[in-house]
């Protein structure tokens, strides 16, 4: 900042003394020629005074009138001097100015506001200096006149220069502190604030966006690793519960070696799906430790990605029903390739899916899947409880549970967590619901573009 | 050969399940489609002079709209060689002739029952082009929409889950 006021300071200073070298310059000239073009005139009465005065009758002095106007308080001299330049003779000259006078030739001068133009003639033997002395009107008071005016004129364009300077000034650094108050509020513990982009214009606007940018990629790497923990929990329980569900079964009595076998299957089985889940979670506590945030993202294709997210949420309950509505597939395939995770896609799908059918009554989801131009749109519908419209700004706050939930068990962390792994994907993860009537989670993901 | 079909759209999601429905129910001919809105200019010279045809279409078409439109080239890649939206701006008899005979409109689609939403300046083009008759005047393809209702928010679940759930897997 200091630097950029000294930049500020220096332009000011620069059209400070170009406004006072301009002035000076305008001055200078006028005064210039309205002093050369006096003499001249004051010259051309000399010479006719001369001629006159040794030539003419001295007393006809009105004849040059006719031709050239009077100067302001103008008066003819003529001085006799002799050889040691001593004044022998004079008839109005002040005797005085007679160091200025050159003895030998022409000369101007000036005494106050009187010009003086003097010429040496020689005549029958005798030195004289004939002169004439006049006001200059133009200088007095025209010229005088121009100078007050370019001085006012200074003291405005200066006072105007800094004035314009500094509210240039204001007006570029006053977004940049409001920039800087916004980021300032932005800590650990609100990290879902953002720079209100819309107030900013131009190149602000742009380092407002990279900046909401940047925070969305630290808020989702943020949160993925506060909540690992509650995640891992989260994922982990339901298949040691089933795990655990079908052991104590099989132990309760005893049984067939084939049931005993079915029971093992099972618990293999569920195992598996522990296996799936654990190597998913791990994938995601990397997050945030990979250069650019990229997971070794490779094509997946999010067709068997959905199929394979039901099969998981059957898997755990059999009661899920999930209704599938491949008609808007798209005729090119290569349309349904994202770029991603196949395990943590499978755990973010998995986890709406099966809330969309822990919260109908009918224990159904629809889910639907779509491709436009440069992503794929996932929508998954149900028509269960609902969300009440006041809540639903808070539901992917991580532990947050709506306040109709209280006869359905969760924690409130699959959305969260899923709408994490979206981020994570460059997509976006949006809710509406009505209450009583149904939620509709809609995800979008950019397709896969090869590079 | 690709024929042009006007297909009638007040810029609603809703309104692409005509072309959903007229797409799913045709044969296999490559189709050109203009989504066509009516839309009076008014007499004001100043909006006459600065009325635009692309900067009033991208202010009418909003985002789920263009990837309703997209989603539905993309399903229908083979069949729909281009989609795109215009206005018709007068109800004259005579303009509607010559636009349908510029276009090279082979075929209007109808729907049977669809409640277009309208705005302050938009008309009815279904109603207008039921009733003008003109010589030559390209085929009316009528298509059903069913008896789904419609969605009553704009959004782009209209366009799934349609005709009591058809699934093509469970």
């Amino acid at each position: 900042m200091r630097s950029y006021n000294k930049t500020l300071y220096a332009l000011i200073a620069i059209l400070v003394i170009y406004t006072v070298s301009f002035v000076a310059f305008i001055m200078y000239s006028i005064t210039n020629f309205a002093f050369s073009d006096f003499y001249k005139r004051l010259d051309l009465r000399r010479d006719l005074a001369a001629e006159r005065m040794l030539n003419g009758n001295a007393n006809q002095k009105d004849w040059s009138l006719s031709y050239l106007e009077e100067l302001n308080n103008q008066h003819e001299f003529i001085v006799e001097f002799d050889e040691q330049t001593d004044i022998v003779n004079s008839s109005g000259f002040n005797v005085s100015l007679w160091e200025n006078v050159n003895k030998q030739g022409e000369a101007n001068f000036k005494e106050g506001n009187t010009f003086y133009s003097t010429k040496f003639y020689q005549q029958e033997g005798k030195n004289y200096i004939v002169g004439v002395s006049a006001e200059n009107y133009f200088y007095t008071h025209h010229l005088r006149y121009l100078q007050n005016l370019l001085l006012i004129a200074l003291l405005l364009g200066v006072l105007f220069v800094v004035v314009v300077s500094l509210l240039v000034k204001r007006s570029f650094i006053k977004p940049i502190h409001g920039l800087i108050d916004e980021v300032k509020k932005i800590g650990s513990e609100n990290l879902y604030l953002r720079l209100s982009e819309d107030k900013y214009k131009g190149v602000l606007h742009k380092l407002a966006n990279t900046f909401n940018g940047m925070l969305n990629r630290v808020e989702t790497s943020f949160e993925t690793q506060k909540n690992f923990i509650s995640n891992a929990s989260h994922e982990l329980n339901t298949p040691l519960t089933s795990i655990i569900g079908i052991a104590d079964l099989a132990l309760s009595k005893d049984r067939t070696i084939e049931q005993y076998k079915d029971a093992m299957q099972k618990i293999v089985d569920a195992a598996g799906n522990l296996e799936k889940k654990t190597s998913a979670l791990l994938l995601l506590a990397r997050t945030g430790y990979e250069r650019n945030n990229k997971l070794n993202f490779k094509p997946v294709r999010i067709d068997q990605i959905i199929m394979d997210a039901e099969m998981t949420v059957k898997a755990i309950n059999e009661r899920f029903h999930i209704k599938t509505d491949f008609s808007m597939l798209p005729d090119d395939s290569m349309k349904l390739k994202v770029n991603g995770l196949a395990p943590l896609l499978q755990l973010a799908i998995s986890n709406v899916v099966s809330n969309a059918c822990k919260y109908s009554p009918d224990h159904t989801a629809y889910v639907a899947l779509g491709a436009f131009e440069n992503g794929v749109l996932i929508l998954i519908k149900d028509e269960g409880i609902g969300i009440p419209e006041k809540e639903i700004s808070y539901i992917y706050d991580p532990y947050f549970r709506a306040s109709n939930t209280q006869h359905f068990s969760g924690y409130g962390i699959g959305l969260p967590l899923a709408r994490n792994i979206i981020k994570m994907h460059d997509g976006e993860l949006s809710i509406t619901s009505s209450l009583g009537k149904g939620t509709t989670v809609r995800i979008e993901l950019p397709t896969f573009t090869p590079i | 050969m690709i024929q042009r079909v006007l297909i009638p759209t007040d810029f609603t999601v809703n309104s692409l399940r005509i072309v959903l429905e007229y797409l799913e129910n045709s044969g296999n001919q490559q189709v050109e489609l203009v989504l066509t809105c009516g839309y009076n200019l008014g007499e004001s010279i100043s909006f006459l002079l600065g009325f635009t045809l692309d900067d009033h279409l991208a202010e009418m078409q909003n985002g789920d709209f263009l990837k309703g439109c997209e989603i539905i080239k993309s399903r229908f890649k083979d069949k729909v060689v281009e989609m795109y939206a215009d206005f018709m701006i007068s109800k004259n008899r005579r303009y509607v002739r010559n636009y349908l005979k510029g276009c090279q409109i082979a075929h209007i689609v109808v729907p049977d029952t669809f409640e277009f939403q309208h705005t302050k300046n938009s008309f009815d083009v279904v109603e207008l082009l039921k009733t003008t008759v003109l010589p030559n005047m390209p085929a009316i393809t009528p298509v059903c929409m069913g008896e789904d209702g419609l969605q009553t928010q704009d959004t782009l679940d209209g366009f799934f889950f349609r005709k009591k759930w058809r699934f093509t897997y469970e």
